[in-house]
């Protein structure tokens, strides 16, 4: 196998986390061109085609940049092959994303693509989520994080389930506001 | 709609592919209008979407799902380029097939444990054969569509498959897979097998040809031996052919697809009536359907569809431009013993 920077083991912790970190940014950008379920395989390939790369790029750098632009570019690739497929249908649909797809979605045309995308998720939420009261961030930390139902949590917490389902419903709602007001950068 | 402002609810609703035709329609409208609008609909297209994908609850599990999937492929990848390397030194005999069965068989040894394959027990529950003149669509229990080519001929086990999902197939078909990490997805056929990663490619496998093909559209597929040993895992945009005679196997890049529309995806109608057009799509998709045919029906129609669509987005396309309602009565397949 190839010699790296890293253990064979290192390189796949590496990419892991690469993955975790970029998956659903990568995935919200590819659903504006295509369906979802072709958006998820567009992304699989992205990441894939990194990981085959990897002697060449460098895992730990984030590559955040890379991949969009390698989203993009599939995505362009399939409008593109769609268009002169006899099943291409010529829908309201596809003509926006036509239209907003050479210039206004390119990453290398509107900089607020990459700022926006090429971002750790998790940073972003993870600093919405603390500015939340505290027993409320607690709540729907158990709850999206750690995968806890609302019964478990109402008993671990001594609080009845009605004030879980309060809390978590609070959360949401602040938490849509917060990013609504906040520059993601 | 406004001139200057667009509503954020729209624009997440459009995000969603919740948005009507008519309103859609009101948005181009809107979009052709100026530079202005188009980058102010697109920004927020972009905040909206990122947004709506943090906040989502499902997205954690459906996330984890996927990653699984793409380990499975990086593993798959792996295991086989080490394949190849041992390969090599004993592809001669192989193809040979003379004293060296012994020498092949202990070298085999070590990836005995990874396939499971056990032929003798498999048993077929259902099958299906194409007997139309066009690609016939069946979905399985699962979720996969598989589009067959006229003559074409499907075995499988209906009641869930179990714990692995096979597949036998004479004849030429297209797959769209449904995603499950938990159960891979095997076609096999006399020739090849092929081991489903991802999900939309083609197999030809025809018992006049030694030839077998696999095109790929979207996804990974690992192609196998008759035995179950891995030969080679294909990307998109390529094509496999292995030749059973000779035990040659090559790659090629291809386009796959317009290669792919072309061959499975057929109904273009022409000046053609509503009900020439419900019949067409009726005989395509193995469905009643039931309209209001009191309305007019004088009015003709450029219709075109794919078998890979659903019914259900070929109708309201239909109902669109013919501005009539079309219900689904009844789903029937030709099933044959």
């Amino acid at each position: 196998m190839t010699v790296g920077k890293h253990s064979l083991q290192g390189e796949r912790d590496s990419f892991d986390d690469l993955c975790r970190k970029n998956y659903a940014s990568l995935l919200s950008y590819a659903r504006l061109f295509v369906p979802v379920h072709v958006a998820q395989d567009v992304v699989q390939d992205v990441l894939l085609g990194v990981w085959k790369k990897r002697d060449r790029l460098d895992l730990d750098s984030g590559l955040g940049n890379y991949m969009v632009r390698a989203v993009y570019n599939r995505c362009m690739n399939i409008i593109e092959r769609e268009k002169v497929s006899s099943r291409y249908v010529d829908s309201y649909r596809n003509r926006i994303t036509s239209l907003l797809s050479s210039e206004y979605l390119d990453p290398d045309r509107n900089p607020v693509i990459l700022k926006m995308y090429s971002n750790d998720l998790r940073k972003t939420l993870d600093s919405a989520i603390s500015n939340l009261p505290d027993r409320c961030a607690e709540v729907f930390r158990m709850s999206y994080e750690q995968h806890l139902s609302e019964k478990e949590i109402s008993e671990k917490l001594g609080i009845s389930v009605r004030t879980v389902e309060t809390h978590i419903y609070n959360a949401l709602k602040k938490l849509r506001m917060q990013l609504a007001s906040m520059e993601i950068s | 709609m406004d001139d200057s402002q667009v509503d954020i609810d729209l624009v997440s609703r459009f995000v969603n592919r919740e948005t009507s035709q008519e309103e859609e329609r009101l948005i181009l409208e809107w979009l052709e209008r100026s530079h202005e609008n188009r980058k102010q609909f697109a920004d927020l297209m972009l905040n909206v979407s990122l947004r709506s994908m943090l906040v989502d609850p499902e997205r954690e599990r459906c996330e984890e799902e996927m990653l699984d999937l793409l380990r499975l492929r990086i593993d798959a990848d792996s295991s086989v380029e080490e394949f190849r390397l041992r390969r090599r030194r004993w592809i001669l005999p192989f193809v040979a097939f003379a004293a060296a069965c012994v020498a092949l068989f202990l070298i085999f040894t070590p990836f005995s444990s990874i396939r499971r394959d056990n032929t003798s027990e498999e048993r077929y529950q259902f099958s299906f054969t194409n007997t139309k003149q066009i690609v016939a669509s069946v979905t399985l229990g699962d979720n996969t569509k598989v589009m067959l080519k006229p003559g074409a001929q499907v075995e499988y086990d209906v009641t869930g498959f179990g714990d692995r999902r096979i597949l036998k197939l004479v004849g030429e078909a297209f797959f769209e897979v449904a995603p499950d990490s938990l159960r891979p997805f095997t076609v096999k056929t006399g020739n090849i097998g092929v081991e489903v990663l991802g999900t939309a490619f083609s197999v030809r496998a025809c018992d006049s040809s030694p030839e077998s093909e696999v095109v790929l559209e979207r996804g990974s597929v690992r192609i196998l031996s008759p035995e179950g040993y891995p030969l080679v895992t294909i990307s998109p945009d390529q094509r496999a052919v292995f030749n059973v005679a000779d035990g040659g196997l090559r790659v090629e890049s291809i386009n796959a697809v317009p290669y792919i529309a072309e061959n499975y995806n057929l109904i273009t109608l022409s000046n053609a009536s509503i009900a020439e057009i419900v019949a067409s799509i009726e005989q395509s998709f193995s469905v009643n359907l039931v309209f209001d045919g009191n309305t007019d029906k004088s009015g003709k129609y450029f219709f075109s569809y794919s078998v890979t669509d659903s019914v259900e987005d070929i109708l309201s396309i239909l109902e669109f431009i013919s501005g009539q309602r079309f219900e689904i009565h009844s789903s029937t397949l030709n099933i044959n013993q």
